[in-house]
C-alpha cells in the first residue's frame, strides 16, 4: 500500500494537478478582501530587499562548490533565486503551510534552545555566584586528602600459603630495624609513593587501601594491609587531612559546572515562562468514545 | 637525560631508599609535582646536579601509565546519531573523567573509576550532520536519502538508516547538504568539540585532547585515522578537519599526511594519526608493493613512519594484533576476531588479504620494506581504543555500554544483528562486538604535552579493557638478577630501552636482552602469563616469528623450546558470571635473552601479558537479564595487554 503512495506521489501528472491545486487556492485567497500575505504595510507595498551582505554570501558559496567566482549573469541568476526563495517563503508562511510540517517545526525549536544556550554562554559568572555554588555541591570540590606512604609487597603467588606469616615475620624484622630493602617482593611500581591525593593513589593501588591508609598510623611501618596485589607493610610518613578548597584553587572546574549547570537552569526556566503564557488543552477519548478536554496549565497554576 | 645519569640516580635511590626515616625535607618540595602546580624550571632548582639526596630527584623517566582512550564518537558523527547517540562531547569527557551520567538510552551509568585522557574523534565527514539532519535542514530534507532518513530514524528505524548512511558514505552517494567544510553546520560542530575539550582539559588530573577521525572508506575498505592535537583550542580552531569527500578532501592516506604536515605548519601545534581495524579494510590497511595505483616507495615509507607511529591494534570491532590463519603455532591468536568481510560485508574476505590487515604481519612486512627500502613504514607502537559510538567510553566486561546506541545494555543485545548485507551474506551478530580497549602510556604526567609525546616516542601498551600495568626493556646488558630489583623502572631505563625503541650496534658476541614485568589491574583478575614475541628477516630474506613464554604463574614449568605448555586453568563459573583470583599471579617480571639472536638480521621485539579466563560481557547480559545466549557466543575470554616492540636493526 505504501509502495503504491509512494509511487503514485512520484507521478509527474500528479505533480501537475498538485501544483495546479496549490495555485489555485493561493489566488483564491488572494482575491478575497483582506490580504494575507506577509508584512505589515500590506500586499501592495511588501518589499524585498537584497542586501549587498545576501549577494556576498551567495557568491561565497557559488565560490567554494564551483571552485571559481560566478560570472556576472550567473550572479543575477543567484538574486533571482534568492527573491524567489523570498516570496514563496513569505507566502508559505502566510497561508500557514509551516504549521504542519514537522521538519520546520523542529528546526524551530532547536533554533530557540541554541539561542537560550548562547544567552548563557555570555553571562560570566561573579565569584559570589561560584561561591553559592560551591556551598550547594561541597563533596564536589573537596580536595582529597594526601598521604606519602613506603611499602613493602609481599607477592603471595611467590609465597603461597605462607604469605600471611611471612608478612607478619617481615612486619616485626621492620620494626627492629632490618634494612627494608633486603626483605619482601619486588614490586613493578616500586615501593616510595610521594605525597600524593588519595584518588590518585587509588588509580595506581585500588580504593580499599588508598582509604586505609587514612586509618594508619603514621611513622611506623604497619599491616599487613590488603591491596588488590597481595599484602603490604606500610610506613606512612606524612598525610594531610581533605578540606574544602578556597575558589581560586578550583575556580575553572566551577566555573565549568557553573555553566554547564545554568545552561540546564536557564534552557528550563526559559521553557516554564513560555509554558506560563499558555492554556494547554489535551483532549482525551472517554469510555463512550466521546472527546473530552481537559486543560493544563502550569507554573502559574495556585 | 643520559643512560649514566639514570644509572647513578638509580644507584643513589638505592642508597637513600636505606634512609627512609629521614626523607621528609626533600620529599615535601617534590610533592607539589604531582598537584601539577609546579613548572619544570622549580622543579630543576630542587633537583641539583649533584647526586640528590631524594630517591626520587633526577627520576625524569615516565613513573604512571595513564589509562585513556583515543578514539570515541558522540552524537556529532553521523553514524552515531543515527544509531540513537544523544551524548556530546561534554558528556563524553565527563563521563570519562569518572562523573556518572545518563546514557543515550536513559540508563544511569558510571566507570569503576575515572580514565586519565580522552579524545573525542568524531567522523570529520559530516561532522554535525546529524544535528543539521534532526533539525530538519531543508536542503537536506530536499533530498530522496536525506528525507528517508529522517522519516526512518523518527519512525524508530535509526539502525536500518545509520547502516544505510554508512554504506552510502562507503559509495560516496551522499545527499547535497551534506554539511562540508568552509559551512556554518560544520564550523560550529568543529567550535563546539574545541570548546568542550578545553573545558574539561584539567592538567595534572584528566587530559582532553582535541582531535576527530579521518574516515576514508572507499568501497568500504576500513583506512580510518583518528588525528590528535598537541596543542591548544587556540592552535587546533586555526584549521578545520579534514575530510574524505571531493574535492576538498581525499580518501588517500598520503593526502591526509600533506594535511597533517600543512596544518602544522599553519597552527604551530603538532599533530599525530592512529589508524585502527586494518581487519575490516580486505587487505589494504598495511600494504607491501602499491598503495592507491603508486608503487610503495622510500618517500611513502618515510611519510608513513613519520605521521604514523601508533596503531590501535584492539578496539569494539575486533583485535588486530595476530590472525589464527597468520599464526597457527599461537594458541592466544583466536582473540575476538572479525575476518568476514570489509567493514560494510560489501566484500567478503578472503585469505591472502589477511597478510595485510594484522600488526604482527605488518611489523614483518615492514622489516621486509626496511630491507628494501632502507626506511620501515610499519614502526609503530601499539594501543587500545573503543570507538564506541556512544559517548561513552565504557570498556568494561562488566560495565559494558555496546559499541552504538543500540547495544547499550538490554535484555535483547546479546541476540540481535549488527551488520547483515544481503548481497554477500555476510552477517556480524552483536555478541560479537567486544568489550575492547584502552590505551596505556607511560608518561612523565598527565598533561597534553606529556601524553602526546610519548605517543610520539611509543611508549605505550594496548590493553582489551583492565588497567594492567606493563614495563618493557631492551637492552645489552641485563642480567637475571635485575628481575630482583626493588626498582624494576630504574633499572629497565638505567641499562636499557622501554618499549617502542630501538636497539642497533650490538656489542660483539651479545644478544639483546630484555626485562618484562607485569602487575594486575588492581581491581581485576590475576596474571597467567608474559610471553615476548620475536619476529625477523632470515638469512634467505624471509619474515618469521616465534613466541616465547617468558614469565608464568603458579610454578609451572617453561620449556625447553621456551613454551609453557601448561593452562593455567579456569575458575569462571558462566552461569554466575564470577570467577576467584585463586589462580595466576599478582604480579610477574622476567629477565629473558634472545637465544637465537644473529646481528646481522632485522628483528622486533614485543610483549602480551596475558590474564587468566574471566566473563565475558555476554556472561553478564545472560545473568542478569536471563537472556538465552544464541549458540555459538563465546562467554569467557582472556583479556590481554600488548607493548609496543622493541626493534634491532644491524
Amino acid at each position: 500500500m505504501q509502495q503504491f503512495v509512494y509511487s503514485f506521489v512520484r507521478e509527474p501528472l500528479v505533480h501537475f494537478l498538485l501544483i495546479g491545486a496549490g495555485l489555485f487556492l493561493l489566488f483564491g485567497l488572494r482575491s478575497g478582501p483582506v490580504s494575507l500575505s506577509a508584512g505589515q504595510s500590506g500586499w501592495q507595498s511588501a518589499k524585498i530587499v537584497v542586501a549587498q551582505g545576501d549577494i556576498d554570501q551567495m557568491v561565497e558559496t557559488f565560490t567554494r562548490t564551483w571552485q571559481r567566482p560566478p560570472t556576472e549573469e550567473e550572479v543575477k541568476g543567484l538574486v533571482e533565486d534568492f527573491v524567489r526563495n523570498e516570496i514563496y517563503y513569505r507566502e508559505a508562511l502566510a497561508i500557514g503551510l509551516d504549521r504542519d510540517d514537522p521538519a520546520l517545526r523542529r528546526r524551530m525549536r532547536q533554533k530557540m534552545e541554541v539561542i537560550f544556550e548562547d544567552i548563557t554562554d555570555l553571562a560570566e559568572p561573579t565569584d559570589d555566584d561560584l561561591r553559592t555554588f560551591m556551598k550547594k555541591n561541597p563533596q564536589k570540590y573537596l580536595v582529597d586528602p594526601q598521604v606519602s606512604f613506603r611499602h613493602i609487597y609481599v607477592n603471595a603467588d611467590k609465597r603461597g600459603k605462607n604469605a600471611g606469616a611471612d608478612a607478619r615475620q617481615i612486619l616485626a624484622q621492620l620494626n627492629e630495624g632490618i634494612d627494608p630493602d633486603t626483605v619482601g617482593d619486588p614490586f613493578l611500581l616500586g615501593s616510595e609513593v610521594r605525597l600524593s591525593p588519595l584518588w590518585d593513589i587509588s588509580k595506581q593501588f585500588g580504593e580499599p587501601f588508598s582509604r586505609k591508609l587514612l586509618e594508619l598510623k603514621p611513622g611506623s611501618w604497619v599491616g599487613p594491609v590488603q591491596s588488590g596485589f597481595g599484602l603490604h607493610l606500610v610506613f606512612v610518613r606524612k598525610r594531610i587531612g581533605g578540606r574544602q578548597p578556597d575558589l581560586k584553587e578550583v575556580r575553572e572546574m566551577v566555573r565549568r559546572d557553573w555553566t554547564f549547570e545554568r545552561q540546564r537552569e536557564l534552557k528550563e526556566a526559559a521553557y516554564t515562562k513560555l509554558r506560563e503564557r499558555y492554556i494547554v488543552v489535551v483532549e482525551k477519548k472517554n469510555a463512550d468514545n466521546r472527546t473530552a478536554s481537559t486543560a493544563m496549565r502550569t507554573g502559574a497554576q495556585q | 637525560m643520559s643512560k649514566a645519569l639514570l644509572r647513578n640516580a638509580a644507584i643513589v635511590a638505592v642508597m637513600i631508599s636505606c634512609l627512609v626515616l629521614t626523607a621528609f625535607a626533600a620529599e615535601e618540595a617534590v610533592s607539589e609535582g604531582d598537584v601539577g602546580t609546579a613548572s619544570k624550571a622549580d622543579l630543576e632548582k630542587v633537583h641539583p646536579a649533584k647526586p640528590p639526596y631524594s630517591p626520587y630527584a633526577g627520576r625524569n623517566f615516565p613513573t604512571r601509565a595513564y589509562f585513556g582512550d583515543t578514539h570515541l564518537h558522540t552524537a556529532f558523527s553521523m553514524d552515531a546519531g543515527a544509531f540513537g547517540a544523544r551524548l556530546t562531547p561534554r558528556d563524553a569527557y565527563r563521563f570519562a573523567r569518572g562523573e556518572e551520567i545518563t546514557s543515550n538510552t536513559g540508563q544511569p551509568v558510571k566507570l569503576s573509576r575515572p580514565l586519565d585522557f580522552l579524545v573525542v574523534s568524531d567522523h570529520s565527514d559530516g561532522f554535525g550532520f546529524f544535528p543539521l539532519l534532526m533539525s530538519g535542514d531543508p536542503t537536506l530534507l530536499a533530498t530522496d536519502q536525506g528525507r528517508r532518513w529522517y522519516d526512518e530514524i523518527k519512525g524508530g528505524q535509526g539502525a536500518k538508516a545509520a547502516m544505510d548512511i554508512i554504506v552510502s558514505f562507503s559509495n560516496n552517494k551522499l545527499p547535497k547538504g551534506f554539511p562540508l567544510p568552509g559551512t556554518k553546520a560544520y564550523r560550529s560542530a568543529w567550535e563546539e568539540t574545541i570548546k568542550a575539550a578545553e573545558a574539561y582539559n584539567d592538567p595534572g588530573r584528566f587530559t582532553a585532547f582535541i582531535g576527530y577521525e579521518w574516515t576514508s572508506n572507499t568501497g568500504g575498505n576500513n583506512l580510518h585515522r583518528n588525528i590528535i592535537f598537541r596543542e591548544n583550542g587556540a592552535k587546533a580552531s586555526l584549521v578545520e578537519p579534514y575530510t574524505t569527500l571531493k574535492p576538498l578532501g581525499s580518501d588517500n592516506p598520503e593526502d591526509l599526511w600533506k594535511w597533517m604536515a600543512a596544518t602544522e605548519e599553519k597552527t604551530g601545534s603538532e599533530v599525530l594519526a592512529i589508524a585502527h581495524n586494518g581487519n575490516l579494510s580486505n587487505g589494504l590497511m598495511f600494504p607491501v608493493v602499491e598503495a592507491f595505483g603508486k608503487k610503495i616507495d622510500k618517500k611513502y615509507a618515510e611519510t608513513r613512519a613519520k605521521w604514523e607511529r601508533l596503531y590501535e591494534t584492539t578496539q569494539t570491532k575486533g583485535t588486530g594484533e595476530a590472525h589464527p590463519y597468520l599464526s597457527p603455532n599461537d594458541e592466544f591468536a583466536s582473540f575476538e576476531i572479525w575476518d568476514k568481510g570489509n567493514l560494510d560485508g560489501s566484500v567478503a574476505k578472503t585469505k591472502d588479504m589477511l597478510e595485510y590487515e594484522y600488526a604482527r604481519s605488518a611489523f614483518k612486512n615492514g622489516l621486509l620494506l626496511e630491507a628494501k627500502l632502507g626506511v620501515n613504514p610499519y614502526k609503530f607502537g601499539l594501543i587500545g581504543s573503543s570507538d564506541a559510538h556512544t559517548g561513552l567510553s565504557a570498556m568494561e566486561e562488566d560495565n559494558f555500554f555496546g559499541k552504538t546506541a543500540l547495544q547499550e545494555p538490554s535484555p535483547e543485545r546479546m541476540t540481535k544483528t549488527f551488520v547483515k548485507n544481503p548481497k554477500t551474506g555476510i552477517t556480524v551478530m552483536d555478541w560479537e562486538v567486544a568489550a575492547s580497549g584502552y590505551a596505556a602510556v607511560w608518561a612523565t604526567e598527565n598533561t597534553r604535552e606529556a601524553i602526546f609525546d610519548a605517543m610520539q616516542r611509543r611508549e605505550t601498551y594496548a590493553t582489551t579493557g583492565p588497567r594492567m600495568f606493563v614495563r618493557f626493556f631492551g637492552g645489552w646488558e641485563f642480567e637475571p638478577n635485575d628481575a630482583n630489583n626493588r626498582l624494576p623502572a630504574a633499572i629497565g631505563y638505567g641499562k636499557g630501552v622501554p618499549m617502542g625503541g630501538d636497539l642497533s650496534n650490538a656489542p660483539k658476541g651479545k644478544s639483546p636482552t630484555f626485562l618484562a614485568a607485569a602487575l594486575k589491574d588492581p581491581i581485576g583478575a590475576n596474571l597467567d602469563r608474559i610471553q615476548i614475541i620475536k619476529g625477523w628477516l632470515d638469512k634467505n630474506g624471509k619474515t618469521q616469528e616465534r613466541i616465547y613464554d617468558v614469565a608464568v604463574s603458579g610454578g609451572r614449568k617453561i620449556e625447553a623450546d621456551g613454551r609453557c605448555k601448561t593452562s593455567v586453568g579456569s575458575t569462571v563459573d558462566v552461569e554466575n558470571a564470577t570467577w576467584t583470583n585463586t589462580i595466576g599471579a599478582p604480579e610477574l617480571i622476567a629477565f629473558w635473552k634472545d637465544p637465537d639472536f644473529d646481528p646481522a638480521q632485522l628483528a622486533f621485539y614485543y610483549a602480551r601479558v596475558i590474564e587468566i579466563p574471566t566473563p565475558r560481557w555476554t556472561a553478564y547480559d545472560a545473568k542478569r537479564f536471563g537472556t538465552k545466549p544464541l549458540p555459538g557466543t563465546t562467554m569467557t575470554l582472556q583479556e590481554r595487554a600488548y607493548t609496543s616492540p622493541i626493534w634491532y636493526t644491524p
